[in-house]
């Protein structure tokens, strides 16, 4: 069931309904009432889900199972051995499911080209179940938080099918913490109306920039991706500054959709995007797109290699060399470094041109990282702290900030190029296309009943998220008068409404086949 | 709790009702002509209409003020909604263009308005009520009006053709008839009787191609069929034709892709129409262009 379906928009005010009247209201004198209604959220959770392939239910239920027993596995194992061992027998479980649905063809193909093996029989052709990485690796996380008494195992699968279900957040993320999402699972919810208006507010951003910004940037995108070698040089160049916007609008409109969508069953899910666009450098921007991921290969992949501060082995320490300390924990930064921007990459889809992203992005932050300037920007953009703690931001950023800015946003536009493009040949077709004598002629722009609008949607977006850039989403307007903030909120609907219409084929969330 | 349940139906009301009325006015504003005298030439065609005629250059020439519904993409419901609103004994130029009876039915613009008599035709013509029904959705936000008198956007002038669309696309288009194309061409034809019904003087123009699509589209299986299919109607319903297809000497120079004018051509072949309104016939653009232009036996 995608967000921005006709089902879904029945779906999700049924469940409402029930989850707070039915589970919360009338169950309140009911002993078991959280039980219930955590009962309920996987029910609305698996219909969510089955709605794609009933038989996607079955591998995430597996997941789920295993992923609990690992929990108790790992709380009852009698020495540390034994519950590293249920960790990692977990872990491979886990992984390896994921590796047979999404690798496993790559893999296949990839050996069959190197021995030049007849590929038909190698093959298994499975069909990629939606939001599979999403849910393994938030079951992967709660198992190593578990070992490593970050929090408590849960005996209780209703509440733990419940967490690694949530049909908000299941299918594209954020990918959550146990530490996070358990615990509120495991109390009671109560309805808090700002909250639950919020979260209104993060939907009708989230389907703006899904709807109206990133299904129309495909519109142009699909097209010019569709046959690169017959483009213009300014055609391609334009092609890839819209998709930057599409992959945008798409992946964080769905996160603010799922985020809010939680919002309203009293579940507070945690931060996917934070204005990526608006970074100064590629660090800053890497600590603002899909916020989740990094965090989780962060925790889980990075600081166990060691991070940027790893144990000196006693061979260089015995050498009292303070260089050579320092140049061996440089080596192992820039190795972790590589190791999450490549296991990011691959983390997207058996492609080498995701591997390839990954690659492009740890160049671009190993200098940082050398430089110790990894961590400059740690604020947000065109913002002052005032002495009291409180956040003031100015209209615009200064002329070095901008400069920054559009740097950084090129070189991610480079990025998407590569993320974009179906295979190494496509890619290097589009960038010997852009560096042709048409890279200065007029790009092919459709006709002005779609550029036009499309620009006022990117601007009304980027402006939205400049003057909300240290706020949650958007959409969280600052505005006293309550029929302003309604004007508001309707014109963005009616622009929604007019796209659902004018668009009659839904687009799928880029981020599902992953 | 019943707060946020009062002001979320109040907004999904409020939003209805804002929706509803914004539909019912652009609905209203496209059932609608105004100002529409038989003394204006009228055009009709695709994209290569659109980007191959220049209205200013024509209406100096013709000393008549000149409207056009060519848009990108119309089709054969368009055309049939031009000719139901085009005034009577109007002239209007009509491109014909194969891309428009081969083209899938769901790609077509089909944004001129929703118009009762243009779908029932369609419904005869083996249209589904699917298909029906999304042409009225299409039409939510019809145009106010189907015409404009200012100039489209030209391609401007590049030295060297470009490739938005590819050329295999052609080759495959012209390998098959599709099995709406007798639709499309009965509902051409009959978009072409109403017009005539009307006493408008129709001139069929088609549009030239880059000489590598002309290629394709003759030595493709069917391009006989589709010249022949053409010649008829024109025959048959005594309209005059100019055919720009023919080139013997293609100069890149005048075309912005495999199918579109640039504004170099676009000023040429206007120049060329304006002419042959003003009944200055036969004629000849500088051995540049070599055209077909001819009127039917039977208008004589």
């Amino acid at each position: 069931m995608l967000f921005n379906s006709f089902e879904f928009a029945i779906f999700l005010p049924i469940v409402f309904l029930l989850y707070w009247f039915v589970f919360d209201y009338a169950m309140r004198k009911c002993k078991r009432q959280l039980l219930w209604q955590n009962l309920f959220v996987v029910v609305a959770s698996y219909i969510f889900y089955g709605w794609w392939d009933w038989r996607f239910l079955i591998l995430i239920a597996i997941t789920t199972l295993l992923s609990f027993l690992s929990g108790i596995g790992i709380e009852y194992a009698p020495t540390q051995r034994g519950k590293k061992a249920v960790m990692i027998a977990n872990i491979i479980v886990n992984l390896g499911i994921l590796g047979v649905y999404k690798y496993y063809d790559f893999f296949a193909t990839q050996f069959a080209r190197l021995f030049g093996i007849e590929l038909d029989f190698l093959l298994l052709h499975l069909i990629l179940p939606v939001g599979i990485s999403f849910y393994t690796f938030q079951a992967l996380s709660y198992s190593i938080d578990v070992y490593r008494k970050q929090i408590q195992p849960t005996h209780d699968i209703v509440t733990f099918t419940a967490f690694l279900s949530f049909f908000p957040q299941l299918v594209a993320g954020p990918i959550e913490r146990a530490t996070n999402l358990l615990p509120q699972f495991q109390k009671k919810r109560s309805f808090d109306y700002a909250t639950a208006v919020d979260g209104m507010r993060q939907i009708l951003w989230g389907l703006f920039k899904k709807i109206v910004v990133a299904d129309n940037c495909a519109t142009y995108v699909d097209t010019v991706f569709a046959d690169i070698s017959n483009q213009s040089g300014s055609t391609l160049v334009l092609a890839a500054i819209l998709f930057t916007f599409q992959i945008y609008g798409d992946f964080s409109g769905y996160s603010d959709i799922a985020i809010g969508t939680a919002k309203l069953f009293g579940i507070k899910l945690m931060r996917n995007f934070n204005v990526p666009y608006f970074s100064r450098d590629i660090a800053e921007f890497w600590r603002r797109w899909h916020i989740s991921l990094t965090t989780w290969f962060r925790d889980y992949v990075y600081i166990p290699l060691g991070g940027s501060r790893p144990n000196i082995p006693e061979a260089i320490r015995q050498k009292g060399d303070k260089a050579l300390e320092a140049r061996y924990t440089k080596w192992i930064a820039v190795r972790n470094t590589f190791v999450i921007f490549l296991l990011s990459g691959f983390w997207h889809g058996a492609n080498w041109t995701f591997v390839l992203w990954g690659a492009y992005h740890a160049l671009l932050f190993v200098p940082l990282l050398l430089l110790n300037k990894n961590r400059r920007y740690r604020d947000t953009v065109a913002t002052i702290t005032l002495p009291d703690g409180t956040i003031k931001t100015k209209w615009l950023p200064s002329l070095k900030e901008a400069g920054q800015m559009l740097l950084t946003f090129a070189l991610a536009v480079f990025g998407w190029i590569i993320f974009r493009a179906t295979g190494l040949k496509t890619l290097s077709a589009y960038i010997a296309g852009i560096f042709d004598s048409s890279l200065f002629s007029i790009p092919w722009l459709m006709n002005r009943q779609y550029y036009i609008p499309l620009v006022i949607s990117i601007l009304v977006m980027l402006l939205g998220e400049w003057i909300n850039r240290t706020k949650e989403h958007g959409l969280s307007l600052n505005i006293d008068r309550k029929y302003c903030r309604w004007i508001i909120y309707l014109v963005i609907g009616i622009f929604i409404l007019f796209y659902i219409c004018c668009n009659t084929a839904q687009q799928e969330f880029i981020y599902f086949q992953f | 709790m019943n707060k946020f349940f009062k002001k979320s139906c109040l907004f999904i009301i409020l939003l209805a009702i804002c929706f509803s009325a914004f539909v019912l006015i652009c609905y209203l504003c496209g059932r609608y002509e105004k100002n529409l005298s038989s003394n204006n030439i009228y055009i009709w065609g695709d994209s290569q209409a659109y980007q191959g005629v220049i209205l200013s250059d024509l209406a100096r020439i013709t000393n008549k003020d000149v409207l056009s519904a060519a848009t990108h993409g119309a089709g054969v419901y368009d055309l049939l909604v031009f000719a139901n609103r085009v005034p009577s004994q109007s002239i209007c130029i009509v491109s014909y263009s194969q891309c428009c009876l081969l083209r899938r039915k769901s790609a077509d613009f089909n944004g001129s308005g929703v118009d009762i008599d243009a779908l029932y035709s369609l419904y005869n013509q083996h249209y589904t009520i699917k298909e029906l029904f999304q042409i009225c959705t299409n039409n939510y936000f019809s145009k106010k009006c189907i015409f404009r008198i200012e100039d489209s956007n030209l391609y401007d002038y590049l030295p060297y053709i470009i490739y938005p669309e590819p050329l295999s696309g052609f080759e495959k288009m012209y390998q098959t008839i599709p099995a709406f194309y007798n639709d499309k061409y009965d509902l051409f034809c009959q978009a072409l009787q109403i017009m005539k019904s009307k006493q408008c003087q129709i001139i069929l123009i088609a549009f030239p191609y880059y000489e590598t699509t002309y290629e394709v589209y003759k030595q493709s299986p069917f391009s006989d069929i589709l010249d022949q299919d053409i010649l008829q109607a024109s025959n048959i319903l005594n309209i005059d034709k100019i055919d720009t297809l023919y080139f013997n000497d293609m100069d890149s120079l005048c075309m912005h892709d495999l199918t579109h004018l640039n504004n170099v051509g676009a000023q040429r072949t206007t120049k060329i129409i304006g002419n042959y309104v003003n009944e200055k016939l036969p004629m000849s653009e500088n051995a540049f262009l070599i055209f077909n232009a001819w009127k039917c036996s039977a208008l004589n």
